[in-house]
């Protein structure tokens, strides 16, 4: 939400610039060319980093899902569309599809839910504010290896602490397997996850409820509007934008997670938690099918690209509202 | 991989520090000179082939790569360590660096690297069916020479599988057998004797087990590290004879395989640590919390390095079951094919000098390993000093290629089918029977798949 000093900035800078280059091209227009290749030259090295390290590899994946090679065994042999139809007729890759979509929607629901709670605390005035706002953020700076080792302990069926916990709950007579369960793996390993990420997105969330003007709560209390209806009817149309960036953002990055959930169960029990990526590594490199891991690559890769083309759409229709 | 080299050089303390690259000068020469002398071969005596050439040409060290996870592997990294260093000290002309990965990632790089072109080394040590799949892509040297030139009598028939073509392939550097490694004080204790059955072997670790202290045996089984399992699991189908494969056919439903997993899943049931990982089991078995593990011989060196408290009381038993087959595997260490010629005989050189009978003997004491490539490869000494060895002689061995078939080839994808369902059986409920038979569908695909 803007207000209408910044708007008439904005259209007062766009006026200057418009300005300055119309003075521009009538007056310095050689020079003008010269510096204009400036911009070109600075984003040459990005332009050669990408093509080197991800076009290039982009266009070799999809070279080799049209391929036959079982890494380290007989010849490379062009298949054409052999590995897509085995795509298509392959039931583990629906259902790796589906196990990512499942875990993509309760991470975002779960981690974006987190992140706004603890960022509704955070906005308060207490005493130690600082402190718990520091110690909030702590799932997030722990890198994923020693997350998941400590994790791994506390959920150890035989001696892990969290079966204390597991036992006060009424009926629970046993320590659950919470890695090793077919119904437990999942909401665990979701649950991970999601504590892992809420940190970040309730600072983004943060930032945007600490950028509501005061006066608008204010009017709405005067109106008499209780906490609830001024959350409702203010605060969250006010950062609305930015929960709804958050979302995909939270979207992509469960899609492409792939270090918690791969040493956590590493895709098992069975296939449960084997997500499309999890998947594509198992079959490059566990299964050394190269080319089928290509072609879930691709698959993969496809998908991901819907995520960022929504992603590229909030985010220009964002800056459309803002301005 | 910079780090362990790191490791090694400030270990090994060369008598001259080891020169990284070579000049294009230096190169030329050796180039050149090896030229010649491979041209002179035919007047030199067989032993000087093969050492030669690097010694005559140049005064600069060469440094050759080996690619192994013995350099993650306690006890074994120490033991390896001290042979180069020995190397390093017999003359000066060659230096050897250390590359690799842990054991659990070592298979996959491999693959990797020979996908994007070559193995990044002179010398690499492979596991059983990691060998069979360098053959079939030819990533290993011709090693004939080296069995001459070091006097290598009596190869062990281990090796015929590395043989093609009237060429070897490759030289054991350390042949791992299954057996029951127990804790003996922990036995006593409980008074449980070593089992010589089946049935007695799950009594007695039932007996042992009291949870969440205590556990009477463990075998990896955790989703996350399906290779681990694998590994020991296909140990699990011997106490019946069982064989995973046989030629391009899946044996997986047959009654053998079955009662294996049965076993397994009543031993899981009864006696193990579940969920626990393999890092955390070792150091539980190292704290006396586990009293026995179907494992291999090698890791005795293991609980050397890091169990001391455990090491003097652990006992091998022979295996409980009537045939006392149990899977040995064998760990050729190849020169790679596609290393430059001057590489390869400065590994051949390395690979003379630790297969000559006194250094090859010195290496298995230090490593503690007991199964020598060629019989006089051992001090019977050495053996009879060994107070946990006596249930690893007792086994029979058979070798991977035997249970596997000609799916050695592809064992990898193999065993991940094989886990997945098996976990269906341990945590989802499943009976054996209908698992494995989900299990022979996907290995049948598999089969039609690669062999076709």
């Amino acid at each position: 939400m803007r207000l209408f000093p910044s708007v008439i900035s904005a259209t007062r800078i766009d006026f200057m610039t418009a300005q300055a280059g119309m003075l521009l091209r009538q007056d310095v227009a050689p020079q003008k060319r010269r510096r204009n290749l400036l911009p070109y030259y600075l984003a040459l090295p990005i332009l050669i980093y990408e093509g080197v390290f991800i076009f290039i590899p982009i266009l070799q994946q999809i070279a080799s899902s049209f391929t036959s090679d079982v890494i380290g065994v007989g010849n490379v042999q062009f298949v054409g569309f052999e590995n897509y139809e085995r795509l298509f007729r392959d039931a583990q890759f629906w259902g790796s599809l589906r196990t990512t979509l499942i875990y993509m929607i309760c991470v975002v629901l779960l981690a974006v839910g987190s992140g706004l709670v603890s960022a509704l605390l955070m906005n308060q005035t207490f005493r130690f504010r600082g402190l718990v706002r520091g110690a909030i953020t702590l799932p997030w700076s722990f890198p994923d290896v020693p997350t998941v080792l400590v994790f791994i302990w506390i959920l150890n069926p035989s001696f892990g602490v969290a079966n204390i916990l597991a036992r006060l709950i009424p009926g629970v007579i046993e320590n659950p397997k919470w890695l090793l369960d077919f119904n437990l793996a999942m909401p665990t390993v979701i649950a991970i996850s999601a504590w892992k990420a809420f940190p970040f997105y309730g600072l983004a969330i943060l930032a945007a409820l600490q950028g509501i003007p005061g006066e608008l709560k204010e009017a709405a209390r005067v109106d008499g509007a209780n906490p609830l209806q001024v959350f409702r009817h203010v605060t969250l149309p006010s950062i609305a934008p930015t929960l709804s960036l958050m979302a995909v953002l939270a979207a992509i990055f469960a899609f492409r997670q792939f270090a918690l959930i791969f040493l956590t169960t590493g895709g098992g029990p069975g296939r449960v938690t084997e997500t499309l990526v999890v998947r594509m590594f198992n079959t490059a490199f566990r299964s050394f099918d190269f080319s089928y891991g290509a072609t879930l690559g691709v698959a993969g890769f496809i998908v991901a690209l819907g995520f960022t083309v929504i992603f590229v759409i909030v985010q220009s229709r964002q800056s459309r509202e803002d301005a | 991989m910079r780090k362990t080299s790191k490791m090694a050089d400030e270990t090994q303390k060369p008598s001259k520090p080891a020169k990284q690259s070579l000049s294009r000068r230096d190169f030329l020469k050796i180039g050149a000179a090896a030229g010649a002398v491979g041209a002179a071969a035919p007047l030199l005596s067989k032993r000087s082939l093969v050492f030669h050439p690097i010694q005559q040409i140049s005064g600069d060290p060469l440094t050759i790569k080996m690619m192994s996870w013995f350099w993650q592997e306690p006890g074994r990294n120490d033991a390896w360590r001290a042979m180069i260093s020995d190397f390093h000290a017999s003359q000066n002309d060659i230096r050897i660096e250390e590359a690799g990965w842990a054991f659990d990632d070592y298979t996959n790089n491999i693959l990797v690297q020979v996908r994007s072109g070559m193995i990044d080394a002179d010398l690499f040590t492979n596991t059983p069916d990691l060998a069979v799949r360098m053959l079939a892509a030819n990533q290993m040297a011709p090693i004939e020479d080296v069995v001459e030139a070091a006097g290598i009598e009596n190869l062990s028939a281990a090796h015929d599988f590395l043989r093609k073509d009237d060429h070897l392939y490759g030289l054991d550097c350390v042949t791992v057998k299954f057996g029951l490694l127990y804790n003996s004080g922990m036995f006593e204790a409980a008074g449980v004797e070593p089992p010589t059955t089946v049935d007695e072997w799950v009594a007695g670790a039932t007996a042992l087990t009291s949870r969440p202290d205590q556990f009477g045996i463990y075998s990896p089984h955790v989703p996350s590290a399906p290779e681990a399992t694998w590994f020991t699991l296909q140990e699990w189908a011997m106490p019946y004879d069982g064989v995973w494969a046989q030629g391009q056919t899946p044996m997986v439903t047959s009654e053998p395989i079955i009662n294996g997993i049965k076993l397994f899943k009543t031993m899981y049931d009864a006696a193990m640590p579940q969920g626990t990982d393999e890092a955390t089991a070792n150091r539980m078995y190292g704290l006396g919390q586990i009293a026995q593990m179907l494992i291999v011989s090698a890791a005795v060196n293991v609980w050397k390095a890091n169990g001391p408290d455990v090491y003097p009381l652990l006992r091998s038993a022979a295996p409980p079951w009537e045939s006392k087959k149990t899977l040995t595997r064998i760990h050729p260490l190849a020169v790679n094919a596609n290393a430059a010629e001057t590489n390869q005989q400065a590994s051949k050189a390395f690979m003379t000098w630790l297969f000559t009978q006194e250094n090859y003997q010195n290496l298995l004491e230090r490593a503690l390993d007991v199964i020598p490539a060629y019989p006089a490869g051992i001090r019977q000494e050495y053996l009879d000093s060994l107070p946990w060895i006596d249930g690893y002689t007792a086994g029979v061995d058979v070798t991977p290629p035997d249970v596997m078939g000609d799916f050695i080839l592809y064992n990898s994808e193999f065993g991940r089918i094989v886990v997945d369902h098996l976990q269906t059986v341990l945590s989802g409920g499943r009976p054996v029977e209908d698992a494995m038979a989900d299990a022979q569908v996907e290995l049948e695909a598999l089969g039609e798949r690669v062999f076709q």
